[in-house]
């Protein structure tokens, strides 16, 4: 009854919060709640880009920073949405059996040392680039040797993947 | 209503035991037995293999078949 997971379904997975495998009901419900946010983020482009079209005539700096600002507001409401239409789902929850338990605290720790790795090196990078960017620094040089250093990134990375450790724990039910 | 709890009690299975057989999330099978979700063929399919019966017994009702 499992069902092979395509990047796309892992993709949808992650921004769900889904764990564990997919079967069936839970793949429906997944598909019905990103077609719903589908549906909505397309109402939205049509509605603001026709709105920042003929506003950014009349105001055109104005237009562009309004729009970039709707538009992470607008994210910010269709991940709340995504996030707690897959909870009333019963998604979130992962259940194991307690023969289980102990192999599956060990994966969501492995899976917590693969976000803190992420963290470090996705924001080196983009920290790197602003710095080319904006300073015109070496981007080679930044990576290596990073201006603000190791140690807020180490730091912020530590936070991350505790709090990711929590969380996926916390969704990890035992079973008899 | 479908049967699938009386079977299932009658196998001496926990949801979650029955899930585990299947291969599917406990949930799933609990809105099963309360009528909340309807299965593929291939899961009733599963359920009936795993519960020792088949189709008619799990899903048939008997007012229906008058």
């Amino acid at each position: 009854m499992k069902i092979k997971e395509s990047l796309l379904t892992k993709y949808m997975k992650m921004i769900l919060g889904i764990p564990g495998q997919l079967d069936e009901y839970r793949k429906q419900e997944m598909q019905r709640i990103c077609n719903n946010a589908f549906v909505i983020t397309w109402l939205y482009i049509v509605t603001a880009t026709m709105f920042f079209m003929l506003y950014g005539y009349l105001h055109p700096f104005n237009g562009i920073m309004m729009f970039s600002m709707s538009n992470v507001i607008f994210l910010f409401f269709v991940s709340v949405y995504m996030k707690l239409a897959a909870r009333k789902s019963h998604l979130t929850k992962e259940e194991v059996s307690i023969e289980d338990y102990n192999k599956a605290k060990k994966k969501i720790l492995l899976l917590s040392i693969k976000d803190f790795i992420l963290f470090v090196v996705i924001f080196n990078l983009l920290d790197a680039i602003l710095n080319f960017v904006f300073d015109n620094d070496n981007i080679l040089n930044q990576i290596i040797h990073p201006k603000k250093g190791f140690t807020i990134l180490i730091f912020f990375g530590t936070f991350v993947a505790i709090g990711n450790y929590i969380s996926r724990l916390h969704r990890m039910k035992k079973m008899k | 209503m479908n049967r699938v709890r009386e079977y299932r009690e009658k196998q001496g299975l926990s949801q979650f035991a029955l899930s585990q057989k299947i291969g599917v999330a406990r949930q799933t099978i609990n809105l099963i037995e309360n009528n909340k979700y309807n299965p593929s063929l291939n899961l009733c399919i599963s359920l009936a293999k795993v519960l020792g019966t088949n189709l008619n017994g799990l899903f048939w009702e008997e007012d229906d078949e008058n």
